[in-house]
């Protein structure tokens, strides 16, 4: 151990948070030797990120590891639907069966509405400019899934995104969303959609991180 | 439509394929839900606007009815015209904005 080289030690790919990691302590001043648990070590991860070098009519990260408590996708981008914007889709495990359940509250300008959905195909998870939005502008979405490995309760999301359909003041919109899959398995694939796109434009970065320690 | 993009976050690539007839019996069902949503929203957002602009105006229409030192003539017509008034607020509380009668 002592003699080997850091370059020549075995990569692990993952930590569950119980490793031990190597620190130097102090190292200007009087330097010690010490160690800290992986776990210490919390925060948000890269899992997986894309950037969509063509027009995509989905994206699905799958084979997710289970090793984080949560897990948060940003997404930035447009759709090629004939309007300003377009809703974005969220299913888990690739299930299409009428197992989603959320609320909606949207913002735009002065005006705010919301909408619910019970046993819906898909969940929703935010808004993306769509084609006549103004040129360049891209739509932001951040959806999280906590305890997504847990067997016990349906899963659970929260979305926030927003999209800005035209220069006007009246055309910018914040929509908040928190919504329930209906099933206890743990989450191993995530697929963000077009509500009628059909397709995500070239240029949508899709990311998806997960939150370490517990 | 295009392909879908599949990002394996065990094996680190990132793949395309087209989608499955299956998958695309879906996604087509995905459209169609997508732009009856859309459509019940427009509605929404469009009546509300509309009762917002009717209640703009109401308020000139109360402050004229409030002005007048004797308001006989005018009572009957006000009263609709609060009825009206009414009818949208509560539309608006209830969240009822399929229509703005």
């Amino acid at each position: 151990m002592a003699d080997s080289k850091l370059a020549n030690l075995t990569t692990v790919a993952a930590v569950d948070g119980d490793e031990y990691l190597y620190l130097l302590d102090d190292p200007a001043g009087t330097p010690l030797d010490r160690k800290v648990t992986a776990k210490v070590l919390s925060g948000w991860a890269v899992i997986a990120e894309t950037v969509l070098a063509a027009t995509a009519t989905s994206v699905s990260f799958t084979s997710i590891p289970a090793t984080f408590s949560a897990l948060q996708v940003v997404a930035q981008g447009r759709t090629d639907r004939v309007l300003a914007r377009d809703a974005i889709l969220v299913r888990f495990n690739n299930d299409s069966g009428a197992n989603y359940y959320d609320e909606q509250s949207l913002f735009l300008d002065t005006a705010v509405s919301g909408s619910g959905s019970a046993a819906a195909t898909s969940g929703n998870a935010g808004r993306f400019c769509a084609a006549s939005a103004p040129a360049s502008v891209a739509g932001l979405i951040v959806v999280t899934v906590p305890a997504y490995t847990g067997t016990t309760f349906h899963k659970t999301w929260v979305a926030q995104s927003f999209d800005s359909q035209s220069n006007a003041t009246g055309g910018q919109e914040n929509v908040a969303i928190g919504g329930r899959w209906a099933s206890t398995a743990a989450i191993t694939r995530l697929d963000l959609l077009p509500s009628v796109g059909p397709n995500f434009l070239a240029g949508s970065t899709f990311t998806l991180y997960g939150l370490r320690g517990a | 439509m295009a392909d879908i993009v599949i990002v394996d976050c065990s094996a680190k690539t990132t793949t395309s394929r087209p989608l499955t007839p299956q998958e695309q019996t879906v996604r087509a069902a995905d459209a169609t839900i997508g732009e009856q949503a859309a459509q019940v929203e427009a509605t929404r957002f469009t009546s509300r606007q509309i009762l917002i602009d009717r209640a703009t105006a109401a308020l000139q229409t109360n402050r004229d009815f409030t002005a007048l030192a004797n308001p006989t003539a005018q009572a009957l017509a006000q009263v609709q015209a609060l009825t009206r008034q009414n009818t949208a607020l509560i539309r608006i509380l209830l969240g009822l904005l399929d229509a703005t009668d």
